[in-house]
């Protein structure tokens, strides 16, 4: 490293000739050379990096212009955008990024064209947060795509964009996002603090990003939120939200956020109100009854058979005749049973993960019972319970609630009903404790807002959710300025339509 | 560093010790399913020498349970199965089948006692422990049988559910009708303890196809006495104990001198028992509302304002003589069946033993008919004009 940051020597072999050292091997790193009446030097690329074709342009445009141009400079930018670098250093890192380096004898710099072309695919669907309405497309790893996909959609100058250059080994790009006049200034502050303290030799993921700045070290819950949408981020930024992008990553993070966010969908705002409500509590109740579902179960079988109705104990207690483990056991069972297959079926490809998810679904759901293995009570109960987690919008809750429902069925079958309610009681005063970047997470329940109610249960029509959220302190409290009253106005309340 | 630590450590030990009597208080209530036999019924007979107690317990591997419906199993394929003893007492009955049994009884979801006519003479011991158990629910029904218990629920064939989960159905859509047939222990216990001290009883016993069914209604008074009152008597008695739903009656009616009946549907009638007038005894009167339909209209006569005026008035008749010969068959039986006592009691008035039955009754019945002749009429009624069946 101590090699890279000299200066450039004196020829163009020679620092060609240290590049070639730093990288090597380094089979798809090519060399030409180019001359020019006044100049001779080298070019570098690594092959699959550059855009060919406009290299080739810009190689032809050197050498024909050079003649008339070379003491003014202009013949190194032959129609590309440039830049100039000084140390090999910077050479090197700006031929990894996918630049050509032109470097020229007797010059002790050299100029980098920016001609990359790195390898990425197209913008697509949303394949993870997939909506029947509104936009559908979806970030993809560059992150100038992405930026340029939030820009589109939100032309404003208040759209500011700062980055940050992450990683020891491999030094990759962050982009923080957000709306100016918009957010609170203690929470920029917050979020440049800790993006300064990431060290990692390099970010493959957002994700490495998401466990260096959240909140409590140790949670299960989900302190960030996660999104693929552009239109969900900027949704995010006019609500006085931070969002960060990471080169390479398709996902973005939004900070902070609170637990009703998770349950809320994109969906939800693209479809007519009245039906957002019924959604919503659906989303609930299913949040709830994947984390609590299976320890009911063995609760009701194990200890509180009295609150069960009497047919339906009594064909509880007949599928389970001849079943030859504990309840517990079974639940137990019944569950890795089914987190191997979701796994299994995540992995695999698509068409033969299906296959599992079938499979799967004949061998527990069938076979064991006709086995003897488990009641069908059992596999109704842990499908349910799958189906309801499937139910939730936020990957994130999701996996929380795959985590949380083992201890609920261990509570369970240890105290019945009481150690359910106990450690509900646990797990609901370490949510009142959790901050995602100061903001309560159970905001804005717990303390309550009153006024930000009108986007957690139900989503109020758009024409009255005026203001910004008041849980994130935003500068600006109101998303339009409020309406001067006109003559117009007042002649509506008089009771004309 | 010490101090730093002692506090944590101080947690734990808190939390671990919490856990702990935690486990204690509560995981030695740990009772798998397949552990408890499930009782849903108890037959109580009387014997010589005590008490024979029946169980109905749910038998897991009977019919309905798709693992084993194919095995074989103690009593073949029924969903439930009886047990029996005899003891002189009802603990020591509950105790010998708790010893013949390999799996703790589960008490939780008894839905009824079903109390042998012999059986309610001496049955205060088996109500005080009934009473007592806590694992039993006060919502369970008290039912009377002319004859065994035992064989009530030993002798129920082709049932897909237990059979004391039959009986209760069958006497929770009863009760629905007459409501005098909720006779669940709360009720029941309250009804003994009132001044009154008699309360009514759904009596059930085997049909000829080996289904329970009701076959009236028994009266139970606070020294043991039962009366049981038979199907036919039912009507007059369910008025007096108070709302009847969709309920079915014949009214006797006469037209040019020939006899004939008219089919009256009892949308909802009710029943209220009123204290008149100062003097002792009192006077009660009371008061019959109904809502009905002519369901089976007989005569040949066209409905007019006349004729309306005409049925509702033997409708009148045909109540009242129901509602008295309730009262006279219960001032036979020495039972204050009808609650005369309650009622004084209420307004304060203190009845001597037995000087209910002096009391004098006035009836305000008003029945109310809301369908006339174009509702009740079927190209049959001429053949049914006579009576018929």
């Amino acid at each position: 490293m101590a090699a890279e940051q000299r200066v450039f020597p004196r020829t163009a072999a020679d620092a060609a000739r240290q590049i070639d050292e730093a990288l090597r091997p380094c089979p798809d790193l090519r060399l030409e050379s180019w001359s020019t009446q006044r100049e001779t030097g080298l070019i570098l690329w690594i092959d699959g990096l550059v855009d060919a074709d406009r290299l080739q342009e810009a190689l032809v445009a050197l050498r024909q212009g050079g003649g008339h141009r070379a003491r003014s400079g202009k013949a190194l930018k032959p129609g590309v955008a440039t830049e100039e670098v000084v140390t090999l250093s910077a050479a090197i890192q700006a031929l990894l990024e996918g630049c050509a380096v032109v470097l020229r004898d007797d010059a002790h710099s050299a100029c980098v064209w920016r001609l990359e072309r790195v390898p990425a695919r197209a913008v697509d669907r949303s394949e993870n947060e997939p909506t029947l309405h509104g936009p559908q497309e979806a970030f993809i790893e560059r992150l100038a795509v992405n930026i340029a996909m939030v820009r589109k959609r939100l032309k404003s100058p208040r759209l500011k964009i700062e980055t940050f250059t992450v990683g020891e080994t491999s030094p990759g790009t962050l982009a923080m996002m957000y709306a100016e006049g918009v957010v609170k200034s203690d929470l920029l502050r917050e979020v440049r603090r800790r993006m300064a303290q990431i060290r990692v030799d390099y970010v493959a993921d957002i994700n490495e990003v998401r466990e260096f700045i959240n909140d409590p070290r140790f949670s299960v819950f989900p302190t960030t939120e996660e999104t693929e949408r552009p239109d969900r981020v900027v949704a995010a930024l006019m609500e006085g939200r931070v969002a960060i992008l990471a080169d390479g990553s398709p996902t973005c993070l939004l900070v902070p956020v609170t637990f009703a966010m998770n349950l809320s969908s994109p969906e939800d705002y693209y479809m007519h109100y009245s039906l957002a409500l019924p959604l919503r509590l659906l989303r609930y109740l299913m949040f709830w009854a994947s984390v609590l579902l299976p320890a009911l179960y063995v609760a009701l079988l194990t200890y509180n058979q009295d609150l069960l109705p009497t047919p339906l104990l009594v064909s509880v207690a007949a599928q389970h005749a001849g079943i030859p483990f504990p309840t517990v056991i079974e639940a137990l069972g019944m569950m890795v049973a089914f987190e191997a297959l979701r796994e299994a079926g995540t992995r695999l490809p698509r068409a033969v993960g299906q296959s599992v998810s079938i499979v799967g679904t004949l061998v527990i759901g069938d076979a064991a019972v006709r086995a003897g293995l488990v009641s069908p009570g059992m596999v109704i109960i842990v499908s349910a319970t799958g189906v309801a987690s499937f139910t939730l919008p936020a990957l994130g809750l999701v996996q929380a609630t795959r985590l949380l429902q083992f201890p609920f069925v261990l509570a369970a079958s240890l105290f019945g009903l009481y150690g359910i309610l106990m450690l509900g009681i646990a797990l609901l005063g370490r949510m009142a404790s959790l901050r995602s970047f100061g903001v309560p997470y159970l905001a804005p329940m717990a303390p309550t807002f009153i006024r930000d109610m009108k986007d957690v249960i139900i989503r109020a029509p758009w024409w009255m959710m005026q203001g910004r959220p008041r849980q994130f302190e935003t500068v600006e409290r109101h998303r339009v300025p409020p309406r001067a009253q006109t003559k117009g106005s007042r002649w509506r309340r008089r009771g004309r339509p | 560093m010490t101090h730093r630590t002692r506090p944590g450590l101080k947690r734990w030990r808190a939390i671990s010790a919490a856990l702990f009597f935690a486990c204690f208080a509560t995981a030695c209530d740990y009772n798998d399913i397949d552990h408890l036999y499930i009782t849903t019924g108890m037959g109580v007979d009387r014997e010589q020498q005590g008490v024979r107690l029946s169980l109905d317990l749910v038998q897991p591997g009977g019919a309905g349970n798709p693992a084993t419906s194919e095995s074989s199993n103690t009593q073949g394929n029924a969903p439930d199965w009886i047990v029996s003893t005899d003891a002189n007492t009802f603990e020591d009955a509950m105790s010998e089948l708790q010893a013949q049994l390999s799996h703790a009884l589960y008490l939780q979801h008894n839905a009824l006692v079903l109390f042998s006519k012999d059986a309610l003479r001496d049955f205060a011991p088996v109500a005080d422990a009934l009473e007592r158990n806590r694992q039993l629910r006060r919502s369970q029904l008290w039912l009377v049988t002319p004859g065994s218990a035992e064989n009530v629920l030993r002798g129920s064939q082709g049932q897909t559910e237990p059979i004391s989960l039959v009986i209760r159905d069958l006497v929770d859509e009863a009760s629905r009708r007459e409501t005098c047939f909720a006779s669940d222990e709360l009720h029941v216990v309250k009804s003994l303890l009132r001044p009154s001290g008699v309360a009514p009883l759904a009596a059930v016993d085997l049909g000829r196809g080996g289904s329970p069914e009701i076959v009236g209604l028994a009266y139970l008074s606070r020294d043991g006495r039962v009366d049981l009152v038979e199907r036919d008597q039912l009507l007059g008695n369910a008025w007096w104990l108070g709302r009847t739903l969709d309920v079915r009656e014949t009214v006797p009616w006469v037209e040019h001198g020939k006899q004939g009946v008219i089919g009256v549907h009892w949308l909802r009638t009710s029943t209220r028992i009123v204290v008149s007038g100062e003097k002792r005894p009192p006077t009660l009167r009371v008061v019959w509302r109904g809502t009905g339909e002519v369901e089976r209209w007989g005569a040949k006569a066209k409905m007019s304002a006349q004729t309306f005026a005409q049925l509702e008035s033997a409708i009148r008749e045909d109540v009242r003589q129901r509602l008295e010969s309730a009262l006279a068959h219960a001032k036979s039986e020495d039972m204050d069946a009808f609650g005369f006592a309650n009622v004084c009691r209420e307004r304060g008035i203190e009845l001597p033993n037995g000087e209910w039955k002096n009391i004098s009754v006035e009836y305000d019945i008003e029945p109310h008919i809301v369908h006339g002749q174009l509702a009740s009429t079927t190209p049959f009624s001429e053949g049914s004009r006579e009576g018929g069946h």
